[in-house]
């Protein structure tokens, strides 16, 4: 079910501010991709332009294409409600419905898109906490608050929620920083595993957690795309000179 | 500087104070149940019974109409009015929530009781709801906005729709700052007397003429020269006073509800 997706002279302003700029980004299917860099280099808002979070944000306007698989996901076909559904997303804090149970969480949506009927809920709820290891923490409390949770395993349930509805891509935007330690190894171990059936793309500001986690890496400095590769060698042997400053802490 | 904050605390409690204590004392004693069921001294003048049904009357019908017309515009405003009809909307909203009283019973008087032609119920909950959907939508605003953005972008992100997303996502969180805040709203209006006394003024009657409240009967006891009338609008203070509090006492439990024990979040952990 994994998916390409590709940017192609992708800007997103913000006002009159060029956050992103003239960004061409390859994102492999079922591969993790890392997109790296200081602070307000323009990481999120890169990752927010690929499943249209920016649409109806007053001030907001992205120009350029983007593609998911080989359609671009602005074309008068594409519904953005729908996209949403085919590259979801994780927050950097976790986000549960604090009105909702767990089930609820995990529930509510494939049952809004009519994606899943009464009687297999339960079964699709199951798989998808046993994908992101929380089924057996869980098992005996669907029905309780999802803030009943300590916050790791909020971001386990919001990482099941964003799977039920059958994504094809998955952003994350720096998941774990709002976790503790215990937590963020958790929820690598999660990326690693889900990788094998779902392109996922991370932006996060630190930098063993890209090399530890993808595949690829972008390393993105005041919205340009400075350089992007196997994220082995982009560590190991980065071709452009800011990269090297970069990952070997000069700025940043 | 503390001693300064304490004793405008207390100036401002003082009247309060007084005004509970001279009710319990001097309206305390004609408290019983022949005070609600007696008939008037003077014709025409109901009961106080009457004026409380009369005031559930008035106030029942402003929070059938104005809570929905409040909360409507409170949704609207917060999550769909994003144009220059929205910010008019939550302008007009503060102006209103501001509007003194007695301009709300003029303009219920001109356009409802001019056209039935006698002072009624009707016209009354007409002004009531004019003052109380201000207050309603401003409340239902604020409880919207305080509902963190986190929580629709996460419903956004599922693909989930709009109204989708603010009725049933983020509508159940805010809910019990809503009910909190039509309650107090409520508070409000119980006692509101400008309005009514251009609209249903002091004489009880049916269902749709002129009617006691409760607001009108305390005024027009309070102003007589009789010592027992005097008394007796104290009484009729103290049932207000209580309705008005127990309004404000509900509204605060559930605001401030504590979350139950299983809901409660660790700070941090796995």
């Amino acid at each position: 079910m994994a998916e390409t997706m590709r940017t192609r002279a992708l800007r997103v302003f913000f006002g009159d501010t060029e956050a992103v700029k003239a960004v061409d980004l390859e994102i492999h299917s079922a591969a993790v991709t890392a997109i790296i860099g200081p602070s307000g280099c323009g990481k999120s808002a890169l990752l927010r332009a690929l499943n249209r979070m920016h649409d109806g944000v007053r001030g907001v306007r992205v120009v350029g294409r983007i593609y998911l698989g080989d359609r671009e996901i602005h074309d008068g076909g594409m519904d953005p409600v729908l996209l949403r559904t085919q590259v979801g997303m994780v927050f950097q804090r976790p986000n549960p419905f604090p009105a909702m149970s767990i089930r609820q969480n995990v529930t509510f949506a494939p049952r809004r898109h009519g994606m899943v009927r009464k009687g297999e809920e339960s079964n699709l709820l199951e798989q998808v906490l046993r994908k992101t290891a929380l089924w057996d923490e869980v098992k005996d409390r669907l029905h309780h608050p999802a803030a009943s949770l300590s916050s790791g395993q909020q971001q386990r349930l919001c990482m099941a929620r964003a799977l039920a509805v059958g994504p094809q891509v998955l952003l994350m935007d720096e998941p774990t920083a709002a976790l503790d330690p215990t937590a963020t190894q958790r929820i690598e171990a999660l990326i690693y595993e889900l990788k094998r059936d779902i392109t996922i793309v991370i932006v996060t500001h630190n930098m063993q957690q890209a090399a530890r986690v993808s595949d690829r890496t972008a390393f993105l400095d005041d919205g340009r795309l400075v350089e992007s590769g196997e994220t082995e060698r982009l560590f190991t042997n980065p071709a452009e000179e800011r990269t090297e400053a970069y990952i070997t802490g000069r700025f940043g | 500087m503390i001693t300064l904050c304490t004793g405008a605390f207390v100036m401002a409690l003082l009247p309060l104070g007084w005004l509970l204590l001279e009710g319990v004392r001097v309206g305390g004693r004609h408290l019983s149940w022949d005070f609600l069921a007696a008939g008037a001294v003077l014709p025409g003048l109901g009961s106080w019974g009457s004026a409380v049904a009369g005031s559930a009357a008035v106030v029942g019908i402003a929070v059938a109409l104005g809570v929905p017309l409040g909360v409507g515009t409170g949704v609207y405003v917060t999550e769909f009015g994003r144009g220059l009809l929205g910010r008019m909307a939550r302008v007009v909203c503060e102006a209103l929530a501001g509007l003194p009283s007695i301009l709300a019973g003029i303009a219920a008087y001109g356009l409802i009781m001019t056209t039935l032609g006698r002072f009624s119920v009707p016209a009354a909950g007409a002004a009531l709801t004019v003052i109380l959907v201000p207050l309603v939508a401003l409340r239902t605003m604020e409880a919207l906005e305080a509902v963190p953005r986190d929580v629709r972008e996460a419903a956004l992100a599922l693909g989930l729709g709009e109204t989708t997303t603010v009725l049933q996502v983020v509508m159940p969180v805010a809910l019990p700052q809503v009910v909190a805040g039509i309650l107090l709203a409520t508070g409000r209006i119980v006692g509101e007397t400008a309005p009514l006394l251009v609209t249903v003024f002091v004489v009880g009657g049916g269902a749709v003429g002129p009617a006691a409240t409760l607001p009108t009967h305390i005024y027009a006891h309070a102003v007589s020269p009789l010592p027992s009338w005097e008394g007796e609008a104290w009484a009729g203070a103290l049932l207000l006073m209580a309705a008005v509090s127990t309004l404000h006492a509900v509204s605060a439990l559930i605001r401030t509800r504590r979350p139950s024990p299983r809901s409660h979040r660790l700070p941090t952990g796995v």
